[in-house]
């Protein structure tokens, strides 16, 4: 479990001996490792795409609209002062909930396990609510779109 | 002949006797194929194979951070399946060189996560005040519907993704350049969040593991104001066997 260290401009550091959500461990496991040359049986189709998704979105349109809504909103409430700021601010994956930008990792998410595999939420990544559309990753990889390996 | 989902290898001397519960649905049993000295770590799987859901991704982090206890460990990647023992004894065998020596290197090694978000609305106002283009399309959206404006929103959006963009390289850069001095290596990787400013996997000896923390502890609360990290670990080097 992690724990989050309290500081005086509020959470600024959270540590876990473990990932103890999907976002977490995604970002540790997806796409690492020792691989065997040839994969005799490898079932897993919405990996390769999942990962694709979660390394083009930061330049997407989804992001570009979700920050302009967070400029936008943010001038109604200009009477803050950025030093006080940080108290408004949840733990920074609990964030999530309250309807801030929403990471690409949870939207990638819905995508590949659907919304049919949320037992067990994650404590710590802002789920998105249900969002029922849940829609399977694309059953059409192609192998030809896999990321170059990392050297 | 059943096929067997693999985790990783780890020397056949370490392989612990029990290791839990792993992949599938009810967890399977864990057991380690030794071949000469390194043994592969693996579950009994279906024909069916494994889905790519949230329990079982769990479970491969799972079973090689709790193998990584009994000595080091060389994570394969997620989604790897044989179709049986004798596919896993060829594989071990006809890597056998490469795997031992994998194993001597990481001896000791381990791998911590390192991630930082900014906070966003202490970055959105940085960007605000910084860029009068930035503020300009600010006032050209507001108190206008999202639909006469969309192509005004994607634009605002678009020069707020680069003022970020060119944060992250100075302040992520920075961040790297302090801590992989008490690292022997670091895997950075794309950002997972358009927040986030920093992402990468430093690879640790044991015995410095608590200078990286306080590495860490440092450079994080000299932030705050502006960022929240999180580390994670130390868990086995995920991001240092995939390059041999």
């Amino acid at each position: 479990m992690a724990v989050a260290t309290q500081g005086s401009a509020g959470n600024y550091l959270q540590r876990g001996p473990s990932p103890s959500g999907l976002a977490d461990v995604l970002n540790i496991i997806l796409d690492k490792g020792l691989v065997i040359d040839v994969y005799v049986r490898v079932s897993l189709v919405g990996i390769e795409l999942l990962t694709i998704d979660a390394r083009i979105v930061v330049a997407s349109v989804d992001t570009y609209l979700r920050f302009a809504e967070a400029v936008n909103r943010m001038d109604l409430a200009q009477t803050g002062n950025a030093q006080t700021l940080p108290e408004l601010f949840e733990d920074m994956n609990k964030g999530g909930a309250k309807g801030k930008t929403k990471g690409m990792l949870e939207g990638a998410k819905e995508k590949v396990f659907g919304d049919d595999d949320d037992e067990d939420e994650d404590e710590d990544s802002g789920q998105s609510s249900g969002s029922g559309s849940g829609s399977r990753a694309r059953s059409t990889a192609s192998g030809s779109r896999s990321r170059a390996k990392k050297s | 002949m059943d096929a067997l989902y693999v985790y990783g290898y780890m020397r056949a001397a370490d392989a612990p006797p029990e290791l839990g519960g792993g992949v599938g649905e009810p967890p399977g049993a864990v057991v380690a194929v030794a071949e000469g000295e390194i043994a592969a770590l693996v579950t009994e799987v279906g024909d069916a194979g494994i889905a790519p859901r949230r329990a079982n991704l769990m479970a491969h982090a799972d079973v090689l951070r709790r193998a990584l206890e009994s000595g080091p460990v060389l994570p394969l990647k997620f989604g790897v399946i044989l179709p049986g023992e004798p596919a896993v004894r060829n594989e071990l065998n006809t890597r056998a060189a490469e795997l031992a020596r994998l194993l001597d290197a990481l001896q000791d090694r381990l791998e911590m996560s390192v991630s930082a978000l900014y906070r966003e609305e202490v970055v959105l106002r940085e960007v605000l005040s910084e860029n009068p283009a930035v503020a300009d399309a600010q006032r050209g959206i507001q108190g206008r519907p999202e639909a006469a404006t969309h192509f005004q929103r994607i634009r605002l959006g678009e020069l707020v993704a680069q003022a970020v963009e060119a944060k992250r390289e100075a302040d992520g850069g920075a961040i790297l350049r302090e801590l992989e001095a008490h690292a022997v290596a670091v895997a950075t990787d794309a950002p997972m969040h358009e927040r986030m400013v920093v992402n990468a996997a430093f690879l640790i000896e044991r015995d410095k593991l608590e200078e990286f923390d306080s590495a860490v502890e440092r450079v994080s609360r000299e932030r705050a104001p502006r960022m929240q990290f999180k580390l994670l670990g130390p868990h086995p080097p995920h991001s240092f066997v995939g390059a041999a």
